[in-house]
């Protein structure tokens, strides 16, 4: 029906460039995208809201201070990945990952800032922060969420999240190796996906039964996940990923079955990584972090959105400009270490953060880091 | 200070320490430490040694405070239970834990069954307080009763005012049409 949202082709291509410079310069990768962004907005891309429009051009003026930003990360991030650290290798291909990361959690918060209220003004949800509309929204079948996205203009926003459709997508489908699929609009996959399916079936079946069958296909739209699903990111594994997760965890002898009593946080579990995968090491449960991460938590002092469970950090532009005025670079890593790091806990992660932390150069952060 | 609220190591040397906890209205509450621990933002207040005299939960009223407590009780006690079952090798106990489970399924499905106010103020304790399993029950809770409904009828329920313009109404209303076909 609808084109693809501009900013879906967007991210796609976006991926395309990150992928072909392997030690590149950052800077001028953000450069690269920022005149290409240019000149698609000139070219006048797609349909979609001037809304969209809007977004599109507030988001390319900030990606340029964007490499800075990015620069700045490296720092913690080689420290809390606990792997070595040296920044040079694979400092450059995970700055080039942060500012991705940076910038897709930077358009959503505009996108829910300009285009809708920032929350809802009467009754019960009136004091309810988006993040918590997230958890009360992953109990819901894909029905259910449209039902929600007509509600009004900050549940429209809230019910189009994208780990919610990615969820309910894997649920139903199995993620396809494709590794392509990780960045898409899953909201409009899961759509166009039902849509196919449903025509498909249609086709196919004898008349006799095709209403039957619409009935069985409809059903599935109103599949609210369950309980352990919910909580448990391990359905939107990719194949390769989820073998190594599954022979990890009988290798420590878990099952899929939920353990009980136990809830997993980043403050009071350790995790093993296998790609951007983090198990819980008591209960097997299992936590994608990536630019989708939801379990994040923001650092009062420092501003940024911390996920506690993998260490990863997040820019969050509540107002563009004036956060940029007061952003700097000695708040934000005096503000994280300054913490009793309450969310850092005792995890691999958290541990080698704490002894990179200090260490004056490469040669002593190895050592710090043997350990580890 | 020297009050039974210390944090410790089993102090009173029956290893059962009990922690003081103060509401927004100073009511203040007695609670094992294990329960008490059930919510991650006391936890780490005691591991800070902030717990002499008592903690202090200015967001959070007596009546809120006390539901809150008593879920945390039921459950650090079904999870201790749980544990000694799963290690004991007595057979009857083995076989109780299923029960003790339905048990306690029972006793989340009433203590959710409150009025939308209360299951607000719940909602945004378990979620201050961060005590997860509170916090998907309300959250669930919440979903049961979008479950099914209609937009308006979701309105209705929750007093939530339409604040679409007819035209954003109307294309929302197309693009989404395929779950209603």
């Amino acid at each position: 029906m609808a084109d693809p949202l501009p900013e879906e082709e967007w991210s796609n291509r976006e991926e395309g460039g990150e992928r072909d410079r392997v030690d590149g310069e950052d800077e001028d990768d953000v450069d690269g995208l920022a005149s290409f962004l240019e000149s698609e907005i000139l070219s006048g891309s797609g349909v979609g809201d001037p809304l969209d429009q809007q977004q599109q051009q507030e988001a390319e003026k900030d990606e340029r201070v964007e490499g800075e930003v990015a620069k700045n990360k490296r720092k913690q991030d080689s420290g809390s990945n606990g792997d070595g650290g040296n920044g040079a290798g694979s400092g450059s291909s995970s700055e080039g990952e942060q500012s991705k990361r940076v910038r897709r959690v930077e358009r959503r918060a505009q996108a829910k800032g300009e285009a809708v209220a920032p929350q809802i003004d009467t009754g019960m949800f009136s004091n309810i922060p988006p993040e918590l509309f997230l958890q009360i929204f992953k109990f819901l079948s894909s029905e259910d969420l449209i039902s929600c996205a007509l509600v009004c203009r900050f549940m429209n926003a809230a019910a189009s999240d994208e780990t919610l459709w990615r969820r309910l997508y894997c649920m139903r489908w199995g993620l396809a190796s494709n590794a392509k699929l990780r960045e898409c609009a899953w909201k409009n996959l899961y759509i166009q996906r039902d849509r196919e399916d449903m025509v498909e079936f249609v086709r196919n079946t004898p008349t006799e039964f095709k209403e039957y069958y619409i009935q069985m296909q409809a059903a599935k739209r109103s599949q609210a996940p369950l309980p352990s699903e919910v909580n448990d990111d391990k359905v939107i594994l990719d194949k390769t990923i989820a073998d190594q997760v599954s022979s990890w965890k009988s290798s420590r002898g878990l099952t899929d079955e939920a353990v009980k009593g136990h809830s997993c946080s980043g403050t009071t579990c350790s995790y093993t990584q296998i790609g951007d995968a983090y198990i819980c090491e008591k209960t097997g449960c299992v936590h994608v972090c990536d630019e989708a991460c939801r379990e994040f938590i923001l650092d009062q002092s420092s501003g940024l959105l911390l996920c506690t469970i993998s260490g990863h950090c997040f820019e969050r532009w509540l107002c563009p400009e004036d956060e940029w005025d007061t952003y700097d670079s000695d708040q934000q890593q005096g503000g994280v270490a300054d913490e009793a790091e309450p969310f850092m806990g005792s995890g691999r992660f958290a541990r080698a953060y704490m002894l990179g932390y200090n260490c004056t150069d490469e040669k002593e952060l190895e050592h710090a880091l043997r350990f580890c | 200070m020297a009050s039974a609220g210390e944090s410790g190591d089993g102090a009173d040397g029956k290893g059962v320490t009990t922690i003081t906890i103060i509401s927004s209205d100073n009511e203040a509450f007695e609670v094992l430490e294990a329960a008490a621990s059930m919510s991650l933002t006391i936890r780490h207040l005691i591991e800070d040694g902030c717990a002499d005299g008592g903690i202090p939960l200015p967001n959070v009223t007596a009546g809120i405070l006390a539901k809150v407590l008593e879920y945390c009780s039921k459950h650090v006690a079904a999870v201790a239970a749980s544990s000694e079952a799963g290690s004991s090798s007595n057979a009857a106990d083995a076989a109780a834990a299923p029960e003790k489970e339905e048990d306690l399924a029972s006793f989340d499905k009433a203590f959710i069954d409150v009025e939308q106010d209360t299951l607000y103020d719940l909602l945004m304790a378990a979620n201050y307080l961060e005590v997860k399993g509170l916090l998907d029950l309300a959250c669930q809770k919440v979903a049961d009763m979008i479950k099914g409904k209609t937009p308006d009828a979701i309105r209705q329920t929750f007093k939530i005012k339409n604040d679409f313009s007819p035209e954003q109404e109307e294309k929302i209303r197309e693009e989404n049409q395929w779950a209603f076909e």
